[in-house]
């Protein structure tokens, strides 16, 4: 090791000390450290090196919290458990029997809630909303009438796979529709109507990619998204697209039509990555 | 000579603390060498608790106990009230073969709870302190 790295050592090494609690320290030399799960609710866990203050409560290391909601590094290296819930604007449980620090982000503020909130939104526009399991799946339907003495009437089924459904109105005719789910993030659809035609759809939704395309009118339109890291990309056969980087500072490129625009921005508000920034 | 008696008599009356605690039979160590376990306290008395991990002594024994593994036990010593359950955290320090089992000796002291009245002579008190021996596999 030559002179300069070590002497950065030392001063590193002299810097921790001074500003790592008096606690801590005091904890660490007796070899005292604790084992203990952090958890964010709904969330993912962490196994961190975590030290008693003398109160009953702990001593946390900072980054490894704080990469756990998702935040970028903290100006300091330890936080304490209440410092935790003023900081992050979570609500705090400390178990010491189960060894474990559970961190509730009621209000969707971190941006790891966020991002979970994003993968589970992405699964549920998965989900066929018109299945049942098998113990509540079976015959629907019903009569609806309005003040004008028009009358609609329906009639179907719904599977855990697929659900049916007729209708015949006294304004419109009579429609059908059909939904499918033959696997679990494919999703196809079919309606009929005097009004509006026919529409095929198909949707497909992983975790970070969903794909929708639609039949209609002679014309297929088809959109998606794809998540990587802070990065995501929006495209749609309508002749839209965005580029979307997510991060201390957020860039966005977009195109709409003849119109092609470029947003710089920072702040908490995220942009939606499925918007096309606008200048109005 | 003459407090024999007494101590007979205190050995009798006073009734031996008993650790009765529940571990679990098998706990599993990943191959970043971290393993969780829990130690309950089904005994009537408060019991302080050592945790430790071990390996295994020579194949002809099953009770004794090899070199302590170099590990982070969290925590290593606590008390449990009647009825209540601690979970332990353990992290493995030292490159241990996979497929290997070791020893998680678990070490329970019950807190004396009956005193002896000075006015009835000297007496003795019996703590048994128990050691459970669990397995541990590490994969």
């Amino acid at each position: 090791m030559s002179g300069a790295p070590r002497l950065a050592g030392a001063f590193g090494l002299l810097l921790a000390l001074a500003v790592l609690p008096q606690s801590v320290r005091a904890q660490e030399a007796a070899g005292d450290s604790l084992l203990v799960e952090v958890t964010l609710a709904g969330g993912e866990s962490i196994l961190v090196l975590a030290a008693p203050d003398g109160n009953g409560s702990l001593v946390l290391p900072a980054a490894e919290i704080y990469a756990l909601a998702g935040l970028s590094a903290p100006p300091m290296p330890w936080i304490r458990l209440a410092e935790v819930g003023e900081l992050l604007q979570v609500s705090v449980v400390y178990s010491p029997r189960q060894m474990r620090v559970t961190l509730t982000d009621t209000r969707g503020v971190l941006p790891a809630s966020r991002e979970r909130l994003d993968r589970l939104r992405n699964a549920a526009m998965a989900r066929n909303n018109a299945a049942f399991t098998g113990g509540r799946g079976g015959l629907f339907g019903g009569v609806t009438v309005d003040d004008r003495r028009e009358a609609l009437l329906d009639l179907g089924y719904a599977g855990s796979l697929i659900q049916v459904r007729g209708s015949h109105s006294t304004v419109s005719g009579t429609a059908f529709a059909a939904a499918v789910t033959p696997a679990r993030p494919l999703w196809l659809t079919w309606s009929h109507s005097p009004v509006l035609g026919s529409r095929i759809g198909a949707r497909l939704a992983l975790s970070r990619l969903w794909v929708a395309a639609e039949h209609h009118d002679g014309r297929v339109g088809v959109q998606g998204s794809a998540q990587a890291g802070p990065l995501i990309v929006y495209a749609s056969s309508r002749d839209r697209f965005a580029v979307t980087w997510r991060g201390d500072v957020d860039v966005q490129l977009g195109h709409a039509g003849d119109r092609s625009s470029l947003r710089v921005s920072f702040g908490p508000i995220d942009p939606s990555p499925l918007s096309v920034p606008l200048v109005y | 000579m003459r407090h024999v008696p007494g101590v007979i008599l205190a050995l009798l009356v006073a009734a031996p603390a008993v650790a009765a605690a529940q571990v679990e039979s098998g706990t599993r160590l990943d191959a970043k060498g971290y393993g969780v376990t829990r130690v309950h306290n089904a005994s009537p008395s408060i019991v302080d608790v050592a945790v430790e991990l071990r390996r295994p002594g020579p194949a002809d024994s099953a009770l004794a106990l090899g070199a302590a593994v170099q590990s982070m036990i969290s925590p290593s010593r606590f008390h449990l009230a009647p009825g209540e359950t601690q979970t332990v955290r353990i992290l493995a320090r030292e490159t241990v073969e996979p497929g290997s089992e070791l020893r998680l000796v678990t070490t329970l002291t019950p807190r004396a709870v009956t005193q002896v009245e000075p006015t009835r002579g000297a007496g003795a008190q019996l703590v048994l302190v128990t050691r459970l021996i669990s397995t541990v596999h590490v994969q």
